[in-house]
């Protein structure tokens, strides 16, 4: 007859037993982020991330150099949005000291109006 | 942790296995739809969450890495969703499964598990809801939708980990309980097995006990049997009486208390079979009417008409109560009489309900009395055991087998007025009487009858059972009466046939009635007479009578009895017999037919005084009878030396091998139709019956031994085709039952003396052989008693040789004999002289003649070569030495067992039966002279050289 006593694995239970499931919970959320950023994008537009600390007008002195307007500024700064009709844009903004390019979301979150489009 | 919940987290985590790999084509599904991703990468990332989940389960079970990881995981596949269903309205709907994946959560029972699917959750939120909205678009970043979800969650987090604690703890008290119910089970079967075992001891206890007890008074029955057969004073025939009453009431409590226990334990076992209601009834109350008649109380019977000819059921049973309701109804009525009226209350198309009512004018019962007369071990008051005896079982077993019969049992009673006691049944309905029961043939049917009972009952009863058989029959209740009407239908020319008259009547009984019958001069013929009685008759049928009367019934008559017992007097191509000739053959049902006698039997039977009764039931019933001690030897007799046995009589306990096994044994080559094997058993349980039964005997006969049913079953058993009889001629002569006694032996009487033997021939030389020794020299032992002044032992003596010579049949010494006894007892001590002088001239030619019994000296001398061959081959034989050496033991232990055990020696060495009869062993054991036996036996021990094989004999 089976008691009280604890089945397998369950006294054992600790940070060890939690590592693997932290470690899917970050790696799933910055999975997540990336894949909510990379789908659905809008076409022309651009997600720009600068070194932190880069001020707003040196933004957009390298948007501007990069033969491209910005869309609008991030809530966090070094982040903006920009648009061009230059396919070579990207590289362009990359060369003018911007850290990271990437096609612009569509919509990020789940509370905004769908088929949005800045 | 609980045994249940973790058999509840082993089914969960295989079922999250089939679940996850589920969600795989609907994650692509969910693409090719809203087209955000690609398919394969949708169903890649689902495999990817999927194949994590399915590893862990398989590395670690129900381990905490996975139960876990299994809280990310599923809340991955809504989080996911939300991002295939990116720009679709259902994508806020997807935000429902995140609830549903918390909350299937629960199905681990782990608080750890719904903290990180919880906070999982509101980390994605933050992050990908607020965080990161608000660092591209700042206006997205609604932090006050991000943190109403992450309320809700952790509100959700918080009823489920109140829930997990609920179940937990509800299961901890379940497994609490469950440990507390098992470890009482536990206990309880314990108990039970004890008390099992203590049931099982007592049940053996008492089939032991049974046995124990049957098997002595087996041997106070059976002895009981053959003494009151046997001449006795009227002291002693007394004596003897209330011996085998107290037998038989020792017995009838015996099976009371068992039928009791029996009943107790639920192994009463209800036969069905058809029966004839109306001739149970009527065997019942042939059963008490003497004893109603004794008391002075009327028996009266009232049978329903509508109740049919054969009814279904089990009669023993039913006979059972009805016994035990007259019983009691005369036992506790003093004056007035008893009534049993049965009647049909109710019927169906294959059932009949029928109600019994036992009415008396006894003392009654107060309502306080009645309320526990049902109960074990009760009676009215502790007063009515004093005044009645009794165990106060019988109505207890009567409600227990009226109740297993689907009926009741009630008594409705006025203290001084009398008792009612009624019962219903519900038996099924026979087959058609006329198919089944056997009606007499034209010839009896022909017949006027003439039936004299004083009992009413009685006389209903037969006059039912004639009228069944369409048979005519008057009836009046005395033999006065009997004879009167016998004497005017004479007269008148239209005479009876036959008569039926019962023994015991006021006035004129049936013995008288005979004599009157024969002495009346108008009765030009005698009828034929069958005598009635549930008494021993034997001894008071004089010669005379016995020409005149047919055959004796006993009560209880039963139809079928009667019917067997007339065709066998008037046979259907035979004139009807009118002559004593068969009165021997039938008396008192204790022979069996002609066709049956002679035939051999085998006896197996471990007990010397029960197989010496049976042998002599057996042998008086016409058989020649073959004993074997036990089931090997048994065995030996059938299977090796085929002696063409008729049946087998079989003991079940036994010594070596017992009644079943043997039985078995002997079922493998010699079937149930070729050899009937018949158990001989001192258990009444239903169980010994049935193993009897199962493997593989015809019957069971209970012990004590009733000889009316040994010899009945027999009857029904008996193989009597002509390859059994050719055998028994065959063995009759190679055993020697040749004549052991000439045609005529002076001055005995011995064709007188024959008839009081019940025509044994062996045992009448046995006894005129002794006769010859005992008193050979009686005249000179009288006059030296009387000399010696031992009037009173040679009154004795005078008084014995009375009685032994009266039962020789010798002529004037019994006369001789009375009367020295009584000058001895007058102290006429001078006057006997010439009385002894002229016994022992008398005495002389019947001492001559018993002396020409003995065996010749010349003979005894020629047997000595034989006795030393018989030495020679019980030197060989185990089994005349084994048989030796317990006959040895028997006479150093001057046991009345000897005798069988001289005779199982003699049959092991193979004597004939003259050489047996003459044998000097048995002759001293016959004079109970132990000491000379023992010495004649140890004179025939061989000695050890060849050239000492001389014998004492």
């Amino acid at each position: 007859m089976e008691t009280g006593a604890p089945a397998p694995g369950e006294q054992s239970s600790g940070w060890a037993d939690a590592l693997p499931a932290l470690v899917l919970l970050v790696l799933g959320l910055a999975g997540l982020a990336t894949a909510t950023i990379l789908t659905s994008t809008v076409p022309g537009q651009y997600l720009i991330l600068a070194r932190p600390g880069t001020a707003t007008g040196a933004i957009l002195d390298m948007v501007y150099r990069a033969r491209g307007g910005i869309v609008g500024f991030g809530g966090l700064p070094g982040i903006a949005l920009a648009a061009s009709d230059d396919p070579g844009f990207a590289e362009a903004v990359r060369a003018e000291g911007a850290w990271i390019v990437l096609p612009s979301p569509k919509l990020l979150g789940c509370f905004g109006p769908p088929g949005r489009d800045l | 942790m609980n045994a249940e919940i973790h058999r509840l987290r082993e089914r969960f985590g295989a079922l999250l296995v089939w679940l996850l790999w589920a969600h795989v084509p609907v994650l692509g599904a969910a693409a090719a739809w809203n087209k955000v991703m690609s398919v394969p990468a949708a169903m890649l990332i689902g495999a990817g969450l999927a194949l994590i989940y399915h590893i862990a389960w398989l590395r670690c079970g129900t381990g905490a890495v996975t139960r876990n990881l299994s809280g990310i995981v599923l809340i991955g596949e809504p989080a996911f969703l939300l991002i295939l269903f990116a720009g679709h309205p259902w994508q806020m709907d997807m935000h429902m499964y995140f609830f549903a994946v918390i909350a299937l959560n629960i199905a681990w029972f782990d608080r750890a598990v719904i903290v990180f699917s919880g906070t999982g959750t509101a980390l994605h939120h933050l992050l990908l809801l607020y965080f990161l909205p608000y660092a591209v678009f700042p206006s997205d970043g609604d932090l006050a939708r991000v943190v109403l979800h992450a309320v809700i969650v952790i509100f959700q987090m918080l009823v489920l980990l109140w829930v997990i604690d609920m179940v937990r703890k509800a299961f901890e008290r379940i497994s609490v309980m469950s440990d507390e119910l098992i470890a009482k089970s536990v206990a309880l079967e314990d108990r039970n097995r004890l008390v099992e075992e203590s049931s099982r001891a007592k049940s053996m206890f008492l089939a032991n006990i049974s046995h124990e007890i049957r098997t002595p008074i087996n041997a106070v029955l059976g002895f009981c049997h053959l003494l009151q057969r046997s001449r006795l004073e009227p002291r002693q025939r007394d004596h003897v009486a209330k011996l085998n009453d107290a037998g038989v009431s020792l017995l009838r409590l015996i099976n009371d208390v068992l039928d009791f226990s029996k009943n107790e334990a639920g192994k009463l076992t209800l036969e069905s079979h058809d029966f004839d209601l109306r001739a149970a009834i009527g065997s019942q109350i042939q059963l008490v009417e003497e004893s109603a008649r004794a008391r002075g109380l009327s028996l009266a019977a009232r049978i329903d008409d509508r109740i049919p000819a054969l009814v279904t059921g089990d009669e023993l049973r039913l006979n059972q109560v009805v016994l035990n309701l007259l019983s009691n109804a005369i036992k506790f009525t003093e004056k007035g009489g008893i009534t049993i009226s049965v009647r049909q209350i109710r019927s169906d198309a294959d059932r009949v309900c029928i109600e019994c009512a036992v009415s008396d004018t006894g003392i009654g019962m107060t309502a306080a009395q009645q309320a526990h007369i049902f109960a074990s071990f009760m009676q009215a008051d502790s007063s009515t055991t004093r005044r009645f005896g009794g165990t106060g079982l019988g109505l207890a077993i009567c409600r227990q087998i009226v109740e297993q019969m689907d009926g009741r049992i009630e008594v409705q009673s006025t203290p001084g007025l009398g008792s009612v006691f009624t019962f219903t049944m519900r038996l099924g309905i026979g087959a058609d009487a006329s198919c089944q029961a056997p009606l007499p043939h034209d010839r009896l049917r022909a017949l006027r009858v003439l039936v004299a009972d004083d009992n009413p009952a009685s006389r209903d009863f037969i006059d039912a059972t004639l009228t069944r058989w369409n048979m005519r029959g008057d009836l009046v209740p005395s033999g006065s009466e009997a004879l009167a009407m016998l004497e005017r239908e004479a007269m008148a020319g239209n005479p009876y046939d036959l008569v039926l008259l019962d023994w015991k009547m006021p006035g004129m009984d049936g013995l008288q009635t005979v004599r009157a019958m024969q002495s009346s001069p108008h009765l030009a013929v005698m009828p034929t007479t069958l005598i009635v009685t549930a008494y021993p008759i034997d001894e008071f049928i004089r010669d005379q009578d016995r020409a005149a009367i047919s055959a004796v019934l006993r009560k209880p008559l039963d139809a079928h009895g009667l019917l067997d017992m007339l065709n066998q007097l008037i046979p259907p191509a035979a004139p009807p017999v009118s002559s004593g000739a068969d009165l021997r053959a039938s008396s008192a049902g204790l022979h069996l037919p002609q066709a049956m006698q002679g035939l051999c039997v085998l006896l197996v039977e471990d007990n010397a005084i029960n197989r010496e009764i049976a042998v002599e039931l057996l042998n008086d019933a016409g058989l020649v009878v073959d004993c074997a001690e036990n089931g090997v030897i048994a065995c030996r007799r059938i299977l090796d030396e085929d002696h063409g046995y008729a049946a087998v009589l079989m003991d079940v306990q036994m010594p070596e091998m017992d009644g079943v096994a043997a039985t078995k044994l002997i079922r493998q080559t010699h079937s149930a139709d070729c050899l009937p094997i018949i158990a001989l058993t001192a258990h009444a349980y239903e169980e010994e019956r049935q193993r009897c039964l199962g493997a593989g005997m015809n019957d069971h006969i209970s012990k004590p031994v009733d000889p009316d049913q040994l010899i009945r079953v027999l009857g029904t058993w008996l193989k009597t085709g002509p390859q059994a009889v050719r055998k028994e001629r065959t063995r009759a002569g190679a055993t020697g039952l040749v004549p052991v006694l000439p045609a005529q032996l002076p001055p005995f009487g011995l064709d007188r003396a024959l008839r009081r033997v019940n025509g044994k021939a062996a045992l009448l030389r046995r006894l005129i052989v002794s006769f010859g020794e005992s008193y050979g020299r009686v005249g000179d032992d009288l006059r030296a008693m009387i000399r010696a002044g031992r009037i009173e032992d040679a009154a004795r003596l005078a008084h014995t040789l009375k009685s032994v010579a009266g039962s020789l049949e010798l002529a004037e010494v019994p006369d001789l004999a009375g009367q020295i006894e009584a000058a001895l007892g007058a102290g006429e001590s001078g006057a006997v002289a010439g009385l002894i002088a002229e016994l022992a001239d008398r005495m002389a030619p019947a001492i001559a003649a018993a002396n020409s019994l003995q065996p010749a000296p010349s003979q005894a001398s020629a047997d000595a070569p034989a006795a030393a061959r018989i030495n020679a081959a019980s030197h060989a034989s185990a089994e005349a030495r084994a048989a030796r050496d317990a006959l040895r033991q028997q006479l150093c232990r001057r046991s009345l067992s000897a005798r069988a055990g001289f005779h199982a020696f003699a049959d092991a060495l193979g004597l004939d039966a003259g050489t047996r009869d003459a044998h000097p062993v048995l002759q001293a054991l016959l004079r109970l002279d132990y000491a000379e036996a023992l010495r004649l036996l140890d004179g025939t021990q061989p000695e050890t050289g060849p050239d000492n094989g001389e014998v004492a004999t």
